[in-house]
């Protein structure tokens, strides 16, 4: 790890785009191909256009930003004239109604959305719309206090309801870039797909902009699936590549050879082990990230030996991951962190919490590597010890009896805490030896008492979220359900 | 009536969690976007179900676009992989 340096970055935009003029390599989608030469073409014609519609540099805009080469180009333009910029996932037809109003912060002057996926230096302005804001509010824009910095807004994932915005310095993204270029490997002659959506931290900070530093090759696709990547795959034949624990799977499930890539990326919380290890084994070096819209990438799995699990841990450089004693809360402190959440009036609300709390527990492995053992609320406190909920999990599946397992707390008090529920399904192979009973009886090989779930309850299968994870939302609702009937 | 094209709408109105109306799936409707929309998980499900169903596999390289173009097509592609494959099979029986 000495070898990565801890450099803070200081090139622009601009200079990147114009670095990257020199560059032979080039960004393409299944249906075109744009040489980085030629971006100077488009970014003279892009300019002229928002000109024309009165969209000043110093204005804030947002842009619906999918995985097309039309929107990359006005996200690169904006980019490289230094544009205050609010990143939105694409809404519906990107060509609204006369009519449309769009719903943005009071700072912003205009929404602007790309359509098309051919087009040339001349025509692509065709493609491009500007909705003007009527509900702008000058006085907002002056809250935003933009004394120099460029503003980047990203909107968070929101998978638990409100979106909050969340404001980054350009220049911090481009810090936060390269350090996704040492970690990941990328160089001028990587060949990279980027199957992951653009307006998240994740395709953008640690997989477009880092690609874009080293003047890679670039292959971006859109709502992709077995399909599609294959396609890409085939024409492009690509080295290194960026796809969501969905793709990971489909790739396991559906493809009968292997193939090595020198480096997949993947960023998720909830990586099955097992299918971490069997694509290591099938498609090469997978190294898992973790980081958030507000951190970006805050730290990544290792190849070799170090990495065998998804959630143990290397920091990225210059990020500092902090425990705490007590809690074991996981805090980051990271050079190209976030600034602070935006509301849509233009206030920018403090950050409450410095460093930033992560919202997961961990331990550390060693001097440098940290493993994450869940969220905060996935824990609870038994006999005077934290319990993690992923740990009596893991000692389900140990008893070899069950093949799935969740676990659950629930408001009854017993004698060591509130009461542990393990919701299991059983293994199969195993026949009808397996019973409630005999689980809990393993476990108590596998785990302290405190620990021990006070009850198994075997079921067939476990009711699975639309993203294909476990709902504990609906376990949880199940159990109240059943303690209602039994009080 | 083609009936490879019969049994594909079956497994897409019964066994792909869709909610699939029968009525709808005229023979060249396609199968993504701009038709039954399969989404990505429902893609990988229905080549899955394929391969059981009709006792063949996908190789990589004809994981590609062009047979789920319609339903149609993607019979047309079962029909051919599975004559292909029969005497192979006929030979090992």
């Amino acid at each position: 790890m000495n070898s990565e340096s801890n450099i803070i970055y200081t090139e622009s935009f601009a200079s990147l785009f114009e670095r990257l003029t020199q560059s032979d390599n080039s960004i393409s989608s299944l249906d075109m191909d744009v040489p980085y030469k030629e971006f100077a073409l488009y970014f003279e014609s892009i300019e002229a256009y928002l000109s024309e519609n009165d969209i000043s540099k110093d204005d804030v805009v947002s842009l619906e930003c999918q995985n097309s080469l039309s929107a990359l180009l006005v996200l690169f333009c904006l980019l490289n004239r230094g544009q205050h910029l609010l990143l939105l996932p694409a809404q519906g037809d990107p060509f609204k109604s006369a009519d449309f109003q769009p719903d943005i912060p009071k700072f912003c002057k205009g929404a602007i959305s790309v359509s098309g996926s051919t087009f040339t230096p001349s025509d692509i302005t065709d493609l491009i719309h500007i909705y003007p804001n009527e509900s702008f509010d000058p006085v907002a824009l002056d809250k935003l206090n933009l004394n120099g910095g460029r503003l980047l807004l990203l909107r968070t994932s929101g998978s638990m309801g409100d979106a909050k915005i969340v404001r980054f310095n350009q220049a911090k993204l481009l810090g936060n870039a390269s350090n996704c270029v040492t970690r990941f490997g990328l160089k001028s002659d990587s060949r990279i797909t980027i199957a992951v959506p653009v307006y998240h931290q994740y395709g953008l900070g640690a997989g477009l902009i880092p690609s874009l530093l080293v003047g890679a090759s670039v292959n971006i696709q859109e709502k992709t699936n077995i399909l599609k990547f294959m396609a890409h795959n085939r024409s492009f034949e690509p080295n290194i590549v960026y796809l969501n624990p969905t793709l990971i799977a489909m790739l396991l499930n559906s493809r009968k050879s292997d193939q090595y890539y020198t480096r997949t990326v993947t960023a998720s919380a909830s990586l099955p082990t097992k299918l971490y290890q069997d694509y290591r084994d099938r498609f090469g070096p997978l190294i898992n990230l973790y980081g958030s819209t507000e951190m970006g990438a805050a730290a990544t799995t290792l190849l070799g030996q170090g990495g065998n699990t998804p959630s143990q841990l290397m920091p990225m450089p210059s990020v500092k991951m902090l425990i705490d004693e007590d809690s074991q809360a996981l805090r980051c402190q990271h050079p190209y962190g976030f600034d602070g959440y935006m509301n849509a009036q233009g206030d920018t609300l403090p950050i409450i919490t410095n460093p930033y709390n992560t919202g997961d527990v961990a331990k550390a492995l060693d001097e440098h590597r940290i493993e994450i053992l869940g969220r905060q609320d996935d824990s609870t406190n038994r006999s005077g010890h934290l319990v993690h909920f992923t740990d009596i999990q893991n000692a389900l599946l140990q008893t070899e009896q069950v093949e799935a397992a969740v676990v659950l707390c629930s408001q009854q008090e017993v004698v060591h805490g509130n009461k542990l529920v393990a919701f299991c399904t059983p293994k199969k192979t195993k026949g009808d030896d397996i019973s409630s009973q005999s689980i809990r009886e393993a476990c108590f090989e596998q785990l302290p008492r405190y620990a021990v779930p006070d009850e198994i309850i075997l079921q067939d299968r476990l009711p699975l979220a639309p993203s294909g994870k476990v709902n504990r939302r609906r376990l949880q609702q199940q159990l109240s359900e059943t303690q209602e009937v039994l009080s | 009536m083609n009936a490879i094209t019969e049994r594909l709408k079956d497994i897409i109105v019964s066994d792909l969690d869709i909610n699939a109306d029968r009525t709808t799936l005229t023979d060249n409707i396609s199968l993504l976007e701009n038709g039954v929309g399969l989404d990505s998980v429902s893609v990988m499900e229905f080549i899955s179900i394929i391969e059981e169903k009709f006792g063949f596999e996908f190789s990589d390289d004809e994981l590609s676009l062009e047979p789920f173009e319609s339903l149609n097509s993607l019979s047309e592609f079962i029909a051919q992989r599975t004559t292909q494959t029969q005497p192979l099979e006929a030979a090992v029986a």
